[in-house]
């Protein structure tokens, strides 16, 4: 028994006295950062935007209470530095602030859009050693400057930042307006040489699109996704946008995708979820239909070499809904189901196209299509000596659209109405 | 230096373990699966088997310990018989002269200072001097008046002896003839006779006699039998044990009506004498318990020995342990229940409670309540109290782990409304959480031992003013009230009650550990705790049996099967009769 005693002893004993608790630390010792804004400095080589809350509320969650008036803004700090690189402005910014900086939780990291022009890939190849960093953190490219971005970005809806945070990110999944970009997959996508990184792009919106008075109601046909961050005409609400994409190359960003654009961009990566699709109805002039657009399977890409140059076949397999038919005209029936359909796969094919040959001119291939060129490859030199990121702007796409419409909806049958004057039809 | 050295090398090198430990093997009728149950002869060739292995290796006093023990009117019997074949001599024996028993007896309990021992004097049969001693209130005062006194009084009680043979002892004629006490043996040895008087019995001594009768007429204060209080129940019986022994082996026998029902009597603590009855099923326990434990008991060695909890403490593999290595329950029913399966009961005088032996960690997690509802419900129940048992062990330390290393697994939001809550508050969150904690235990404690009715009202004053108090002046975060809660709520949650409080100091080392190095301290910590339990046994069968090691078992360690499936004993008892059904 004592020499059982003892072995504890001598076990417990360095437990305690050679670590200790050296790296414990309190709750209320450190700072959590929300978000990290990254722009061009100006008086230093960056100016860093930190995102962090106020510890203010004493008891309970949220603290503030009701009202739209500004004093919930107050809850969450937006501090600015100008700095040479993010790890000195971190410890700058010690110098001020009584907590420690944790950015374990980061969500966003925001670069304006003139740095990311530059190339951004100092920053996150430099950024990832730190202990604390995740690789899930959302890479945003925001027009503008990203310490106004994020002080404007705050809390609206809710009075939880960070549930603000992860819930515009999950909008992605129900728009496809924007992707999900991480930081880690960012990070991947620039060191590989299979593919090119993509970031969200958003921006913050003015209202100078707005015009006040009431219209005819009338305009030239646009999509719901014909926008780019900062472009939607409203008003009101969070002034942040999130639409679009920044496509890179390696660390430079080079192009942006729209709305319409990233839906089928993601639909090539098999990221895309859902979205809702305005169409013309084919057959009465000025109204819409609504059709809800679903992922049905993976994509099928094939990509073939002809003398050395790619040729890449891609299909892509979508099914739907019928949300709204404007006119009443029943493309539920069996005759008139193709029609709508085929304006659909119309519609989508134009957008792939475009996105495709955007991406091309830009010659940065966001659609992973290398990972897919690389198996007729059998080794490694031989597929980075034929650089397919330098070729891909020569490879020839074909597209292809598979869309079906799956169900009418909650109504079975289009009717007409009936006013007084009886049916138009009849 | 070269013992420092030796000690270290010592830790280093691997030395087999020569202790020799009991430990539980399986014998020549391990799973041997007889229609017929072992007759007691059989089981006295199998227990001399075993006592030939112990005297080749033992010494002569561990020789003497194993000796099978005799119930308490055998041994009665044997000292009787071993005085008579001594030399006669007067001393420590029953005189033929009346007034110098009356004399002993009275230098004995040190009358006249001792007032609650009774001599009646009394003339038998109004003619041969007599007298009865007993102790006053351990009798049934009634009892001996009418069955006693009265018979022994009345002069035609003795026409048989006056007539014939006037030449025979006149105690074997009273003890054939006048007396109808149920219970009746002569004894002649002073030792007997004073422990059957401490006892409540009645001994009679009649003049020009060598020996004197002892008449059972025990009639002291007890319980009836009530409600269990410690461990209730919704479903099942309502039967507890009381403080009297006989009484709690009647209830055991009430509901296990089998010819093999054996008691044995033990008696320990050489100043107050009590008994201890040891209860099995012969044919379906293993036989080297039965020694094991009546060796175990028999070698304690201690002036008071009072109910089965001092017991447990004596006869237990390791003290040392943190978590018990008995089962104490106040259920009959329970109490039947492990016998069947093959345990050993003992059941102590003094206090409602009965120690099963050797029982297992999963035993701790069940209450007779699982074995009454239906399979899906008692599955329910045990899961709800493995999770209590995790929430009490662990919850406070995952609390500080979190908050002190690894605050990235706490959800935004929540760290945030944390960290706002702990602003105000002075105390790193050990020296908070230990505050608590030990302020729950002190209204734990207070409970138990307040009077009833004040109790209620400190359990309000405890959770509702306290606990509001405490964060209103900013002693604690609100949080960390809830965190205590729970914890208290999971440990009410475990049936068992020693093994409760074992687990309330566990968590204490595990908050110890957590406040070090977090999860990796808890880890471990919980490693460590499962290497002890590992290694511990309980009469001979290891801690986590049948999980660790391996062993066959009735589907009813935590999920319990339908109650058709259940028709094995444990295979970690090495039991003869492995089949429920027989």
């Amino acid at each position: 028994m004592f020499r059982r005693s003892l072995l504890l002893l001598i076990c417990i004993l360095p437990l305690v006295s050679l670590t200790s608790c050296f790296d414990a630390k309190e709750i209320t010792e450190w700072t959590y950062v929300y978000s990290i804004g990254m722009e061009k400095g100006v008086s230093d080589k960056l100016r860093m935007t930190i995102q962090a809350p106020s510890m203010r509320g004493g008891k309970g969650v949220g603290g503030g209470s009701g009202g739209s008036g500004g004093g919930q803004a107050s809850d969450i700090e937006t501090i600015t530095i100008d700095c040479p690189s993010f790890y000195s402005g971190v410890n700058m910014l010690n110098s001020f602030m009584s907590r420690q900086i944790n950015y374990m939780h980061t969500k966003y990291l925001v670069f304006s859009e003139s740095l990311a022009r530059e190339g951004i890939d100092s920053y996150i190849t430099g950024f990832i050693r730190g202990r604390q960093v995740r690789r899930q953190i959302n890479v945003i490219v925001t027009k503008g400057s990203a310490s106004e971005f994020l002080s404007e970005h705050t809390t609206t809806i809710s009075s939880s930042l960070s549930k603000k945070q992860q819930n515009m990110i999950d909008q992605a999944d129900i728009t496809g307006f924007f992707s999900t970009a991480t930081y880690g997959e960012m990070l991947n996508a620039a060191k590989s040489p299979y593919s090119q990184p993509i970031a969200i792009l958003a921006a913050l919106n003015n209202e100078s699109k707005f015009k006040e008075g009431e219209g005819t109601g009338k305009t030239p046909f646009k999509t719901s996704g014909d926008y780019y961050a900062g472009e939607l005409v409203r008003k009101g609400g969070s002034r942040a946008e999130f639409l679009g994409t920044a496509v890179f190359d390696g660390g430079k960003m080079v192009g942006e995708l729209n709305g319409d654009e990233t839906r089928t961009l993601l639909m090539v990566r098999d990221e895309f979820k859902r979205g809702f699709y305005v169409e013309k109805d084919p057959k009465e002039e000025g109204k819409f239909v609504m059709v809800d657009v679903r992922r049905e399977k993976s994509p099928d890409i094939k990509v073939r070499f002809e003398k050395g140059n790619p040729t890449i076949d891609v299909k892509i397999f979508l099914e739907g809904d019928i949300l709204a038919i404007q006119s009443t005209i029943d493309y539920e029936s069996m005759e008139l189901k193709p029609v709508l359909e085929d304006a659909v796969k119309r519609q989508i094919k134009k957008h792939l196209d475009r996105t495709i040959k955007k991406c091309q001119d830009v010659n940065s291939d966001v659609f992973k299509f290398g990972s897919i060129a690389a198996m007729h490859f059998l080794t490694i030199p031989e597929w980075e000596d034929y650089n397919w990121l330098k070729r891909f702007k020569d490879a020839k796409v074909n597209t292809q659209i598979d869309f079906i419409i799956r169900r009418a909806g909650t109504v079975l049958k289009s009717s007409e109405m009936w006013p007084a004057e009886g049916k138009k039809g009849g | 230096m070269t013992g420092i050295f030796n000690t270290m090398m010592g830790f280093l090198t691997y030395k087999p373990n020569d202790k020799r430990d009991f430990e539980l093997l399986e014998g020549k009728y391990e799973g041997v699966e007889r229609t017929n149950i072992p007759e007691a002869a059989d089981i006295k060739t199998d227990s001399q088997a075993y006592e030939d292995i112990k005297t080749k290796e033992d010494t002569k006093k561990h020789q003497k310990s194993t000796k099978t023990p005799l119930s308490i009117d055998e041994w009665n019997k044997q000292k009787n018989e071993e005085s008579t074949s001594f030399v006669q001599t007067e001393e420590g024996k029953v005189s033929f002269d009346l007034n110098s028993n009356m004399e002993f007896i009275k230098q004995e309990f040190g009358i006249p200072y001792n007032t609650d021992i009774m001599i009646r004097q009394f003339k038998a049969a109004q003619k041969f001097s007599a007298f009865i001693v007993y102790i006053d209130g351990m009798v049934d005062k009634n009892y001996i008046s009418n069955f006693l006194i009265r018979p022994l009084m009345d002069s035609h009680n003795f026409h048989g002896y006056l007539e014939n043979d006037t030449n025979s002892d006149i105690l074997d004629y009273i003890e054939q003839n006048v007396i109808s006490a149920h219970e009746i043996a002569s004894a002649n040895d002073w030792k007997t006779i004073n422990y059957n008087i401490l006892s409540g019995n009645t001994a009679l001594f009649v003049e020009n006699s060598q020996k004197c009768l002892v008449m059972s007429t025990r009639g002291y204060e007890k319980r009836s039998v009530g409600k269990p209080i410690t461990e209730n129940v919704v479903m099942g019986s309502q039967e507890a044990f009381t403080e009297n022994l006989r009484t709690n082996l009647s209830l055991v026998r009430k509901i296990i009506k089998n010819k093999n029902l054996i008691t044995e009597m033990i008696k320990v603590g050489n100043t107050n004498q009590a008994h201890v009855g040891i209860m099995y099923l012969n044919g379906i326990v293993n036989q080297e318990v039965v020694k094991e434990v009546k060796r175990r008991i028999n070698d304690i060695d201690a002036a008071f020995v009072m109910g089965d909890g001092m017991v447990e403490q004596f006869i237990e593999e390791n003290p040392f342990m943190i978590l018990p290595q008995g089962l104490t329950t106040e259920r009959p029913d329970r109490v039947a229940s492990f016998i069947t399966e093959g345990k050993v009961a003992i059941i102590s005088e003094g206090v409602p409670f009965a120690l099963v032996v050797p029982i297992t960690f999963f035993h701790m997690l069940q209450t007779s309540e699982d074995s009454m509802l239906r399979w899906q419900y008692g599955t329910f129940l045990r899961f709800i109290r493995i999770f209590g048992l995790l929430v009490a062990t662990f919850l406070p330390a995952m609390y500080v782990a979190l908050t002190l290393f690894h605050q990235e697994m706490v959800p935004t939001e929540l760290l945030a409304s944390i960290a706002k809550s702990k602003e105000e508050v002075p105390f790193p969150t050990v020296a908070e959480i230990l505050l608590l904690e030990i302020s729950f235990e002190l209204i734990r404690e207070g409970g138990i031992r307040i009077p009833g009715v004040i109790g209620q009202t400190l359990g309000i004053i405890g959770a509702l003013i306290l606990g509001q108090a405490a964060v209103a002046a900013g002693l604690v975060s609100p949080i960390l009230i809830i965190i205590v809660a729970v914890t208290g709520l999971g440990s009410f949650a475990i049936p068992n009650y020693s093994f409760g409080i074992g687990l309330r100091i566990i968590r204490f080392l595990f908050i110890f550990f957590a406040s070090i190095l977090g999860f990796y301290g808890i880890s471990l910590g919980l490693f460590l705790l499962s290497c002890i339990l590992c290694s511990m046994k309980s009469f001979g069968v290891p801690y986590f049996s049948p999980v660790a090691p391996k062993s066959r078992s009735n589907p009813d360690l935590i999920i319990r099967h339908p109650i058709r499936k259940q028709n094995e004993r444990p295979d970690y008892l090495n039991v003869p009769n492995r089949k429920k059904a027989r």
